[in-house]
C-alpha cells in the first residue's frame, strides 16, 4: 500500500480496512513513522527538576505546586512524574508526552485567541490533583511508564509545528504543571521560533514557577472548578485559594486569560454558586474575562452521574450574564447562540462558531467591525 | 430433624441468592465480584459448620432460625445502603476492593448461621454418619425448593427486598410450627398471621425500595424503584433529565443527544440506503426520538427486560417504527440467525465487565449476527472508549480484542476515533469513501445531526487521532472467545485504574498469573497430607469432601457460563438447571445413603470424571434445540456424582463414629466449593481457557481416585 492511499483513507476514517489486511501493515506504518517520526516508547526521562529544595537525609521538598511534596530518596511525588534519585529530583516525563494532537484552538477552549487556528496539543501522564470527575482520568491516573508515549523533544515539537504549519503549542489534557520543565523549555524555544504557547491548567501551581512561566506564555486557560472551598476539598482534593491567586497573577501579568467551569450535576450546579463565581470574576478579573461553562460527561469515579443538562447550562449562562460578565460561553451545545462571540456594545456577532468551526469573524484587529468597540483577546 | 433440615436448605439458599443479587445490584458487580462474594459466603458457612460442629456448642436450632429470619432482610437493606458509607458523593462508584470487602462482611451473619445449623441439626438426633447424610439430603431438597422459588418470584412478583422479607417471615415463624408443641388453633393463628404478613410484603417492599433509593440518590427524585430478573432498576429525575439506573449504574439518560447521535447516525454514513436496523439494547432514551426524526427506518430492539417496556413508556412515546423484542440477544440470534433481514445491526459495547454482555463479542455470536445482515449490510459497534486524545494500554487491548474478533468474521473493519470510539464492519467494501462524501451523505439525511457533523468530524477524524489508533492496535492478537473470554478481564483491568488498591490487586491477580502454579501445589500437599499418618484411610475422606466441593461447583459454574453463552441468559431455564442440580445432589445422597459399598467413592469419582470428559468432547456440538436437555442431563449427572461422593466421604471419615466435629467434613466440602467459586469462571477461565480448565478438573478427579484406591489398599 502506498502512503498516499493511506492518507486518503485517513481523511475518511476508512482505516481498519487496512488494519485487517495485516500483511500490509509494516510497510504502511513504516511510511507513517517516516512521515512524522512518531514512535511509541515506555522510556522515562531523567532531567533534573526545577524549584525543589534539598533536605537533610536525602529527601527533597518540591516547590512546583501547593502540595509541596516531601519526597524521600527513591520515592515519587504525589503526581508520580517526579522522582528523588539520591537527593536529586528528576522529572520523568520530559520529552515523553502520551497525548499528541493537532486540535482546533476552540477545543481547548480558547475563544479569544486567534480564532480558527490550531494548536499542537500535548500532555504527559499524571496529575497533581485528584478530581473525581476527571475527564482525562485514563492518563491522569497512569504512571508515565504505563502509557504509550511519544518521544518528542521541545525542539522536535517546535519543528513539528513548523512542518505542519501550526502556530501554537497547547499544554493541555491532564495537568501541564506536572511537566513544568518540559513545558517551559518548549514555550521558550517556541518563542524564539515564533510559535506561541498556551497553558490549559487547573491553576494549582505556586507563584514563583508561574511567574517564570508566564514570561514564556501567550495565553492561559484556568479551570476554576468551583468557587467553593468545600468542593475543592471534597471533589478536587486540592485547594481553592492558590487557584484564585493564580487567576489574579495571570490577569496582572497581561497574559491572555480565559476561565472554564465544568458544571457537574448536583455538585456545583446551583444558581447561587454560579452567581458567586460571576461576581468574583467581575470584581477581581473584570467583566471582559471570558467564562466558559463546559458540560460534564460521566467519567472516572463519577460514572453514575448524568451529563449536565442543557437547562442547567442555560441557567449558568443567564446568571453570569445577568451579573455583568460580557463573554460567557456554553461548551458542546452545537447550535446554541452561546457558541459565538457578540459585541457587548452593539450585539453584532463578532466571531460566529459552530462546534469547533469558526464561520465568520467580523473584527478589524481587536475592534468590532460594526461599532468599533474593542474586543479583548489576541486576534 | 428432616423438616428443619429442609428449612435450613430453603433459608440458606434463599439467603445466598438474595444477598448475592443485592450485592451485584448495589455494586454493579461482575463475575469476579460474584466469585469473591460467593467465596465469602462459602467461607462463612464453612466456619459456621466448623464452629457449630464443636461438641460443647449447644444452641437450640429454633432460636437460630428466628435470628436468621430477622437478619436476612436487614442485611439486604444494609447492603443497599452501604455505598453511602464508603462514598461521599451521590453517583460515585465504589472501588472493587471496597465492594469486595463489603460483600464478604455482609455475607457473614447469614452465612455463619447457615453453616452453624448444619451440624446442630445433624447432632440433634442420633449422632452417626447417617444423620450427616440425612441432613445433607433434606437440606438439598429444601435448597431445591428455595432456589427455584426465589429465582421464579424475584423480579416478577417481588423485589429482592420483598423476597427477603418473605423468606424472613417463613424462617422466623416456621420453627414454632415445626416444634409441634402448639395446638391446632395456635397453628392456625400462626399461619393466618404469616399469610397476612406475606400479603403485605409486596406493598411494604415497594415503598421501602423507593424509600431506600430516595436516601441513596438524595439529589434526585426517585420515580420508580423495582426489580427485574436481571437486577435492580430505578428511574430518577432532576430538572429535565431522566435517568435509568440499572444495578446502581447509569444505563441511559435523557436528553443526551450526543450519545444517541453516536449510536445511530454514523452507520448511516456507510449504509445510506438502510431501511431496517437491529439494535441490542433499550431504545427508549433518545434513540426513538432520533428514529422519528430520521423517519425512514424500522428498528427492532432486543432486550430481555420486558418489565421495562411499560415503565419507560412515558420517557419515549411508542413509535410505530420501533419493534421491541423481549429476549436475550443470544437467544434471539440463535432463533433468527440465517434470516437476512437487517441492513444495519448495532451492538453497543457496554457493560463488558460481565460475561452477559462480553459474550456478544465472540466468534460464535458474530457468525450468527453476520447471517442476519442483508447483502451490503453493516455491523456497527459503538463503544464508550475514549481515543480522542490518546489511546491508553487498557483501551488498546479492549479495542483490539473487539476489533480482532469482528475482523475474524467480517472482511472489512474500520473505526472512528473520538470520545466514543466507533467500529464498523461489513463483508462489502463500504468504507473507502472520502471525507467530503461522508459530509454530503450526512447532509442528505432528513435530520441534521448536531454532533456527527462537519463541525466536529473534521477534528474527530483527523490524521493524528486515526494514525495513533492504527499504530497502537497494530500487531495485537488479543481476542475474545467462548473458550477463552478475555474481554471482561481486560475491562476489569481498565476500570481498576480508578483505585490504586484495585490496580494492585487486579494487576497481580489477573495480569501476572504465575501464582496459579500454587493451586496444584496446594492441592497436592493437601492430598499427600490426607494419605499420611495412622488414620489415612479415614482422612482420605477429607480429600473426597474437598474434591466434591471443588469439582461440583466448578462444573456447575462452567456449565452455566457455556449454557448462557450458547442459549442466552434465560432466567426460567437457569432456575430449572439449578433446580436439577440441587435435586441431583439430594437424590445422589439419598440413593447411596444406605449403602456400605466401600468402592462407592470410586464410582462417584468415575461418574464425575465421565461427565467432565463427555462435556469436554461434546459441548460444542450440541444442537441449539437440545441445549436445555443436554445441560439438564449434565448437571444432573454431576450432582448425582457429587451427592454420592459426599456420602462416600462421610462414611469414610465418620464411619460409625459418634464423636468428633460433625461439621468438619461439610466444612472441607465448602472450602473446595469456595475455591471453585473464587477462581473458576472469574480468574482461570480467561487465563487458561475452558479446555485446560476442564482438563485440570479431570486431573483433580484422577488424583482423588488414586487417593481413594490407595486408601482402600490400606483398609
Ligand atoms: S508537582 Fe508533583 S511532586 Fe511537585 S509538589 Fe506538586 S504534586 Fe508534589
Ligand atoms: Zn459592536
Amino acid at each position: 500500500m502506498k502512503r498516499r492511499v493511506f492518507l486518503r483513507c485517513l481523511g475518511c476514517g476508512a482505516v481498519a480496512t487496512v488494519v485487517s489486511q495485516t500483511e500490509l501493515l509494516p510497510e504502511f506504518l513504516g511510511g507513517l513513522q517516516n512521515a512524522y517520526a512518531l514512535d511509541f516508547t515506555r522510556k522515562l526521562s531523567s532531567v533534573e527538576a526545577r524549584f525543589y529544595n534539598k533536605l537533610d537525609g536525602g529527601g527533597i521538598m518540591c516547590g512546583i505546586c501547593p502540595r509541596r511534596c516531601f519526597v524521600a530518596d527513591g520515592e515519587r511525588g504525589h503526581c508520580d512524574t517526579r522522582e528523588n534519585r539520591k537527593g536529586i529530583y528528576h522529572t520523568l516525563v520530559y520529552g515523553f508526552p502520551c497525548a499528541l494532537n493537532i486540535d482546533p484552538i476552540e477545543k481547548k477552549p480558547l475563544f479569544h485567541f486567534y480564532p480558527g487556528t490550531s494548536a499542537l496539543s500535548l500532555a504527559t501522564a499524571g496529575c497533581n490533583v485528584d478530581c473525581k470527575f476527571c475527564q482525562n482520568w485514563e492518563i491522569s491516573q497512569s504512571l508515565p511508564e504505563e502509557t504509550n508515549n511519544y518521544e518528542l523533544s521541545p525542539q522536535a515539537a517546535v519543528d513539528l509545528c513548523h512542518q505542519r504549519r501550526v502556530p501554537t503549542i497547547a499544554y493541555t489534557y491532564s495537568e501541564p504543571v506536572i511537566f513544568y520543565e518540559y513545558m517551559y523549555d518548549m514555550a521558550r524555544i517556541g518563542h524564539e521560533k515564533s510559535i506561541k504557547s498556551v497553558m490549559i491548567t487547573g491553576g494549582y501551581i505556586n507563584e514563583k514557577p508561574m511567574a517564570e512561566l508566564l514570561l514564556q506564555l501567550d495565553a492561559v486557560k484556568i479551570d476554576l472548578k468551583s468557587i467553593r472551598k468545600k468542593y475543592y476539598k471534597d471533589v478536587v482534593r486540592g485547594e481553592l485559594g492558590p487557584v484564585l491567586k493564580r487567576l489574579l497573577q495571570v490577569k496582572k501579568s497581561g497574559v491572555w486569560l480565559e476561565i472554564v467551569n465544568l458544571v457537574v450535576p448536583t455538585l456545583n450546579d446551583t444558581e447561587q454558586e454560579f452567581r458567586e463565581m460571576a461576581v468574583w470574576i467581575k470584581a477581581n478579573l473584570g467583566a471582559d474575562t471570558p467564562l466558559h461553562f463546559s458540560r460534564f460527561h460521566p467519567e472516572y469515579l463519577l460514572t453514575n452521574l448524568p451529563p449536565t443538562s442543557q437547562k442547567t447550562l442555560q441557567m449558568a449562562y443567564d446568571v453570569s450574564r445577568a451579573e455583568g460578565l460580557e463573554y460567557v460561553y456554553l461548551g458542546n451545545l452545537p447550535g446554541h447562540p452561546s457558541e459565538s462571540t457578540y459585541c457587548p456594545r452593539c450585539g453584532v456577532t463578532v466571531i460566529g462558531r459552530s462546534g469547533y468551526r469558526v464561520n465568520e469573524i467580523n473584527l478589524n484587529g481587536n475592534h468590532c467591525k460594526n461599532c468599533n468597540h474593542e474586543i479583548p483577546g489576541l486576534f | 430433624m428432616s423438616r428443619r433440615a429442609f428449612l435450613l436448605g430453603f433459608f440458606s439458599i434463599a439467603g445466598q441468592v438474595l444477598l448475592l443479587r443485592e450485592l451485584v445490584s448495589s455494586f454493579n458487580g461482575n463475575e469476579l465480584f460474584i466469585g469473591v462474594a460467593l467465596f465469602g459466603w462459602l467461607g462463612w458457612v464453612a466456619l459456621g459448620a466448623f464452629l457449630g460442629g464443636k461438641k460443647n456448642k449447644h444452641i437450640v436450632p429454633g432460636l437460630l432460625f428466628i435470628i436468621g429470619g430477622i437478619i436476612l432482610p436487614l442485611c439486604v437493606v444494609a447492603t443497599r445502603l452501604s455505598p453511602l458509607v464508603v462514598t461521599d458523593i451521590v453517583g460515585e462508584i465504589v472501588p472493587f476492593s471496597v465492594a469486595a470487602v463489603i460483600s464478604v462482611v455482609v455475607m457473614l451473619p447469614v452465612g455463619v448461621l447457615s453453616g452453624w445449623l448444619f451440624p446442630v441439626l445433624a447432632r440433634s438426633s442420633q449422632p452417626s454418619a447417617g444423620t450427616v447424610v440425612q441432613v445433607y439430603l433434606f437440606e438439598g431438597i429444601g435448597a431445591f425448593v428455595g432456589g427455584v422459588t426465589v429465582l421464579f418470584l424475584v423480579g416478577t412478583v417481588l423485589s429482592t427486598l420483598g423476597m427477603a422479607l418473605v423468606v424472613g417471615v417463613i424462617t422466623a415463624t416456621s420453627p414454632a410450627i415445626l416444634a409441634r408443641r402448639l395446638n391446632g388453633p395456635a397453628i392456625a393463628v400462626f399461619i393466618i398471621g404469616a399469610l397476612l404478613c406475606l400479603g403485605f410484603v409486596p406493598w411494604v417492599s415497594t415503598r421501602v425500595d423507593t424509600l431506600v433509593d430516595s436516601v441513596k440518590y438524595r439529589s434526585y427524585r426517585v420515580e420508580r424503584s423495582f426489580d427485574t430478573h436481571y437486577g435492580h432498576q430505578a428511574m430518577l429525575s432532576a430538572d429535565e433529565t431522566r435517568i435509568l439506573l440499572t444495578d446502581n449504574a447509569i444505563e441511559a439518560v435523557q436528553p443526551d443527544l450526543s450519545a444517541y447521535e453516536n449510536m445511530l447516525i454514523p452507520p448511516l454514513v456507510y449504509c445510506p440506503e438502510a431501511r431496517s436496523i437491529l439494535y441490542f439494547g433499550r431504545i427508549e432514551f433518545g434513540l426513538t426520538q432520533l428514529m422519528d426524526s430520521l423517519g425512514m427506518f424500522s428498528i427492532t430492539a432486543v432486550d430481555p427486560r420486558g418489565e421495562l417496556n411499560d415503565i419507560v413508556e412515558d420517557v419515549a412515546k411508542n413509535s410505530s417504527l420501533v419493534t421491541r423484542i423481549t429476549s436475550d440477544p443470544i437467544a434471539y440470534v440463535s432463533k433468527h440467525g440465517g434470516q437476512r433481514s437487517f441492513d444495519i445491526i448495532i451492538i453497543p459495547a457496554d457493560g463488558l465487565d460481565s460475561y452477559q454482555r462480553s459474550r456478544l463479542f465472540t466468534g460464535r455470536f458474530l457468525r450468527s449476527v453476520k447471517s442476519m445482515l442483508t447483502d451490503g449490510g453493516l455491523l456497527f459497534v459503538p463503544t464508550r472508549y475514549d481515543t480522542d486524545r490518546y489511546v491508553t494500554e487498557e483501551t488498546r487491548e479492549l479495542l483490539s480484542a473487539i476489533h480482532n474478533v469482528i475482523a475474524g468474521n467480517l472482511s472489512n473493519v474500520t473505526f472512528w476515533p473520538g470520545e466514543r470510539t466507533l467500529l464498523f464492519a461489513s463483508d462489502t467494501q463500504l468504507f473507502d469513501i472520502p471525507y467530503d462524501s461522508i459530509i454530503n451523505r450526512l447532509l442528505r439525511l432528513e435530520y441534521s445531526p448536531q454532533y456527527i457533523s462537519d463541525n466536529y468530524l473534521a477534528d474527530r477524524l483527523d490524521e493524528f487521532s486515526t494514525e495513533r489508533l492504527i499504530s497502537v492496535m497494530a500487531g495485537t492478537d488479543i481476542t475474545n472467545s467462548l473458550e477463552r473470554p478475555r474481554l471482561s478481564q481486560i475491562q476489569t483491568w481498565y476500570r481498576s485504574k480508578t483505585s490504586d488498591l484495585d490496580r494492585k490487586i487486579v494487576s497481580s491477580i489477573l495480569r501476572q498469573p504465575w501464582w496459579l502454579v500454587g493451586i496444584p501445589v496446594l492441592i497436592l500437599v493437601f492430598f499427600f497430607f490426607t494419605l499420611t499418618g495412622e488414620d489415612r484411610s479415614r482422612r482420605a475422606g477429607l480429600f473426597l469432601y474437598f474434591t466434591a466441593g471443588l469439582v461440583s461447583l466448578s462444573l456447575e459454574l462452567l456449565s452455566f457460563y457455556v449454557y448462557q453463552s450458547m442459549a442466552g441468559s434465560l432466567f426460567s431455564e437457569i432456575a430449572v438447571l439449578i433446580g436439577a442440580f440441587m435435586l441431583g445432589l439430594a437424590l445422589g445422597a439419598y440413593f447411596v445413603s444406605g449403602s456400605v459399598n466401600s468402592n462407592m467413592g470410586c464410582y462417584s469419582l468415575l461418574m464425575l470424571l465421565a461427565a467432565t470428559v463427555i462435556f469436554f468432547a461434546t459441548y460444542e456440538q450440541v444442537h441449539p434445540h437440545l441445549l436445555l436437555a443436554y445441560y439438564l442431563l449434565f448437571l444432573f449427572s454431576v450432582a448425582l456424582g457429587t451427592g454420592s461422593l459426599f456420602v462416600a466421604a462421610t462414611n469414610r471419615y465418620y464411619g460409625t463414629q459418634t464423636t468428633g466435629n460433625r461439621g468438619l467434613g461439610y466444612a472441607f466440602e465448602l472450602v473446595g466449593s469456595s475455591i471453585g467459586a473464587l477462581l473458576t469462571t472469574t480468574v482461570l477461565l480467561p487465563i487458561i481457557g475452558l479446555h485446560w480448565l476442564l482438563a485440570s478438573l479431570g486431573l483433580v478427579l484422577c488424583v482423588a481416585l488414586l487417593g481413594s484406591l490407595l486408601a482402600e489398599r490400606v483398609d
